[in-house]
């Protein structure tokens, strides 16, 4: 893919991701846990280098809200992918956020203990978000979450509708 | 990893090292251009008589001298410590830092280096993983025992007193700019140290030899560094005094500090730095303990790589006889049987299971809670990343129970993952 065709492409899929990591937030238990060991007013971004695409997400007031483009403020943690044709291997879940990472692909500004929150949610909203087949090469393991078709459903729909 | 997948491998440093070689320390400085050096070191160190060795020998060499001296090092660095140093430093003129010391003087050097090059006094926006600038002050480090490898690595991990959590930071910048390995640093430490350093040196080249940054790099520093602990571990804890043995061990701490810089370590250092933080428990002791078991947890994803260090932990003998199949097994017997050779020699002063590590009362010093805390902690513990599988609280939590009384993990426990 060329570069234009790439950048419209992780747009898209970034958000895609930060929108279902809110809907999941919503849905699913083990993310809202992940998201209860993070402090307040906490923000994460997810970037590629050096200036996007990428989303942002942010605790606020307890609930978890992802950020438009161009909204957001400094990130407590941000995650940021070296170049664009690692995203791209990223997103196209050649390999999964923790191979990424600790093949040096993503660095990481903030506290890591958080980062490794982060990468389990990003992974447990992969599972939710794609096809089995796919999501085994995007995640480190993958768990089939209890009742994951009708969880799937809601987060597919407030990914699309909800504000 | 396969062959033709990318990887990164750095190791920028000078190494100098052999039976006399901080004889030459002056030189080293010398020819970096480098005159006045800030000692860090701590109160151990200095109540052994190292800092008046190298004292004597910058003296004896054109009358060299360290600048000032800062001997302050806690066991447990934290923030305030790193503060001090970098006020320390503003408050004089220095060229360079030299540590001299263990883990902790080394990772208070290096932090303490960010502040003092960057200028700034938070050392908090510098956590994470690439997050320093740019090249900092020149840093010669001494290690005194043979086991953390921080001489050799891009880490520091630091306690903010403030925000009672742990900073870790991780940079090539950190990268020391040179090493001095003497064994004349090494040869005073007790049997109990020696033994679980050399299990911290052990378990660092172990699991950078597994983990998923592992590179054709860092696995030829890594096997090196299993095979000369496995012949001199056993002697420098039967003859102290053996420079050549203490200078093979400092060889092999920094071979397996220059693996992990690279490759990262995982599950063993992942449990391993939560049951130090939650028990007060050392961190080479719980390496020791943790070996085992913890690489039967990766059996299933590892067996080829954890087989793959039979030969040097257990010699031409033993993996000759062994059919092939069978050497990851046989790696963690082998393990567990140099690892109580060593608990043998150490005089009983390396344990082998948590519970026989009790406190004055003759309790054991990791109770149950402990162990739901620290499955619980560990699920904040970076170094999991590295690992071959995803680990669940539960299963952190098997391998230390497994751990605690010296059996076998139940391999069934283990949620198989899909990832290659
Ligand atoms: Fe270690």
């Amino acid at each position: 893919m060329g570069t234009a065709a790439s950048r419209i492409y992780l747009s898209l899929l970034f958000w895609v991701t930060g929108r279902a990591v809110q809907a999941a937030w919503r849905t699913d238990r083990e993310v809202r846990r992940e998201f209860d060991r993070l402090p307040d007013l906490f923000s994460f971004r997810l970037s590629v280098y050096p200036s996007g695409p990428g989303l942002t997400i942010m605790k606020k007031e307890g609930t978890v809200r992802y950020i438009r483009q161009g909204e957001e403020g400094p990130a407590d943690l941000h995650m940021m992918i070296k170049s664009l044709s690692h995203g791209m291997s990223l997103f196209t879940f050649q390999e999964s956020t923790a191979l990424s990472a600790s093949r040096g692909r993503i660095a990481i500004y903030g506290d890591l203990s958080y980062a490794c929150s982060i990468v389990r949610v990003l992974d447990r909203v992969e599972i939710y978000l794609l096809p089995r087949v796919i999501a085994k090469r995007a995640v480190k393991r993958y768990e089939s979450p209890p009742a994951k078709h009708r969880k799937r459903f809601m987060i597919y729909l407030r990914v699309l509708f909800s504000p | 990893m396969t062959s033709g997948e990318f990887f990164q491998f750095t190791s920028p440093q000078r190494t100098e090292a052999g039976l006399q070689a901080l004889d030459r320390l002056p030189n080293l400085l010398r020819s970096l251009g480098l005159s006045k050096p800030l000692l860090i070191t701590d109160m151990g160190v200095r109540k052994a008589g190292l800092t008046e060795l190298i004292s004597s020998i910058l003296q004896a060499s054109g009358g060299m001298r360290f600048a000032d001296e800062f001997d302050s090092v806690p066991p447990d660095s934290d923030t305030g410590t790193i503060a001090d140093l970098a006020r320390y430093w503003h408050a004089g003129t220095f060229d360079c830092l030299l540590a001299l010391g263990g883990g902790s003087v080394i990772d208070t050097a290096k932090a303490g280096n960010i502040l003092i090059s960057t200028g700034k006094d938070d050392l908090y926006q510098f956590q994470g993983y690439d997050n320093i600038p740019g090249p900092l002050k020149p840093l010669i480090v001494i290690p005194t025992t043979a086991g953390t490898g921080s001489e050799a690595t891009s880490v520091s991990v630091i306690k903010d007193a403030e925000r009672h959590r742990k900073l870790a930071f991780c940079s090539p910048w950190l990268v020391p700019t040179a090493a001095v390995l003497d064994p004349r640093m090494t040869m005073t430490l007790s049997k109990a140290i020696t033994a679980a350093t050399g299990m911290d040196a052990l378990a660092h080249a172990v699991e950078s030899y597994i983990g998923l940054a592992k590179n054709p790099f860092s696995d030829s520093f890594a096997l090196r560094a299993v095979e000369l602990i496995s012949k001199f571990l056993p002697v420098s804890l039967k003859a102290p005094h053996d420079r050549e043995a203490r200078l093979q061990m400092l060889t092999a701490s920094h071979l397996a500090g220059i693996a992990f810089s690279n490759s990262m370590v995982s599950l063993v250092h992942t449990i391993g730095h939560c049951a130090g933080a939650v028990c007060g428990i050392p961190h080479g002791v719980c390496m020791g303990i943790l070996l085992p078991e913890a690489l039967r947890f990766n059996l299933h994803r590892s067996a080829s790589h954890i087989g793959e260090m039979l030969l040097p932990l257990a010699g031409r003998d033993i993996s000759l006889a062994v059919p092939r199949e069978e050497h990851p097994e046989r790696f963690i017997l082998a393990l567990k049987e140099f690892r109580q050779h060593i608990h043998e020699l150490s005089e009983n002063t390396l344990p082998l299971r948590f519970c026989d590590i009790r406190d004055s009362m003759d309790s054991p010093v990791m109770t149950p809670e402990h162990m739901i805390l620290i499955a619980r902690e560990a699920a904040g513990d970076p170094s999991r990343f590295y690992n071959p599988e995803d680990i669940s609280e539960a299963e952190i939590h098997a391998v230390l129970k497994a751990s605690y009384w010296g059996y076998s993990l139940d391999q069934d426990l283990v949620k198989k993952g899909h990832q290659k």
